[in-house]
């Protein structure tokens, strides 16, 4: 025990501490993939369910984006 | 596919208000709602801008994203519509929204705000019938072939509205022309240092 030197026993330490942290890491990671996938942050937006409404028509859209193109000087 | 747009270019905007008059007057916009306003930054200093500003019909809306009641819905052309029917006034979209569009038109008791009501691209909402339509949303210019009025009267033509890429070139083309800060035409002339000055 006594003819083991310092280097010896903090190379020893420092493998235990090495060991440990990559336990840890590789338990929270399973314990990760145990609780499924990611939550969201982002808020999705909702189904409208409210009334319906007409829809603009090709020509409808091909009048507007003309009036568009117009709208310069 | 068109998805509709607005853009104020604001070195052309010169306060004048017409935006809001008009979008008042066309959808005869109760008192003390103001779906459309214009920002002034740097107001009587140096390098003073204005900007008219709505509901940007963002494509991402957040305030679709926070409606408790998913009252919003977004049209094939990318505009924000909501219902006024199934509104309840809890005012989360005026938190969400970045440009403060949603107004309310009551400021009751009991913090009753009314429903909602904001710029609708001049495409009007869910109605039964037309004179309902006016009646909660306003009239519904873009089912006519026209573009919304605030843009189609701007005197300097600041405020476009209309397919994002259309505008998109449009604006392209002025500041290609006109260049920008040091680059613009006339800057020299008129804030170049005077000799002896």
């Amino acid at each position: 025990m006594s003819d083991v030197s310092p280097a010896v026993w903090s190379a020893r330490v420092l493998a235990l501490v090495l060991v440990l942290a990559v336990g840890w890491l590789l338990l929270d990671l399973v314990r990760q993939e145990a609780r499924g996938p990611h939550r969201v942050i982002w808020i999705e937006p909702g189904q409208y369910r409210g009334p319906a409404m007409d829809k603009l028509d090709q020509s409808e859209v091909e009048t507007i984006d003309t009036r568009t193109q117009h709208q310069n000087y | 596919m068109a998805r509709m747009k607005f853009l104020c270019d604001a070195e052309r905007c010169i306060e004048c208000n017409a935006c809001v008059t008009a979008c008042k007057n066309e959808h005869e916009v109760p008192w003390g709602v103001n779906r459309r306003r214009v920002v002034t930054l740097n107001d009587g200093k140096p390098g003073e801008r204005s900007i008219s500003v709505a509901c940007m019909h963002c494509s991402d809306a957040p305030c679709m994203a926070v409606c408790p009641v998913d009252c919003f819905y977004q049209t094939e052309q990318g505009v924000v519509l909501h219902s006024k029917e199934l509104c309840i006034g809890c005012g989360y979209c005026f938190y969400a929204c970045p440009f403060g569009a949603p107004q309310y038109p009551q400021a009751g008791n009991f913090g009753s705000r009314g429903k909602m009501d904001k710029c609708t691209f001049c495409s009007g909402g869910p109605a039964n019938d037309e004179s309902q339509e006016f009646e909660l949303y306003g009239r519904n210019r873009l089912a006519e072939g026209k573009l919304p009025l605030c843009a189609e009267m701007c005197s300097t033509k600041a405020l476009l509205a209309g397919d994002g890429d259309i505008i998109a070139d449009i604006y392209r083309g002025r500041v290609v022309a006109r260049g920008f800060g040091s680059g613009a035409w006339g800057w020299g002339t008129a804030y170049q240092l005077k000799s002896g000055s």
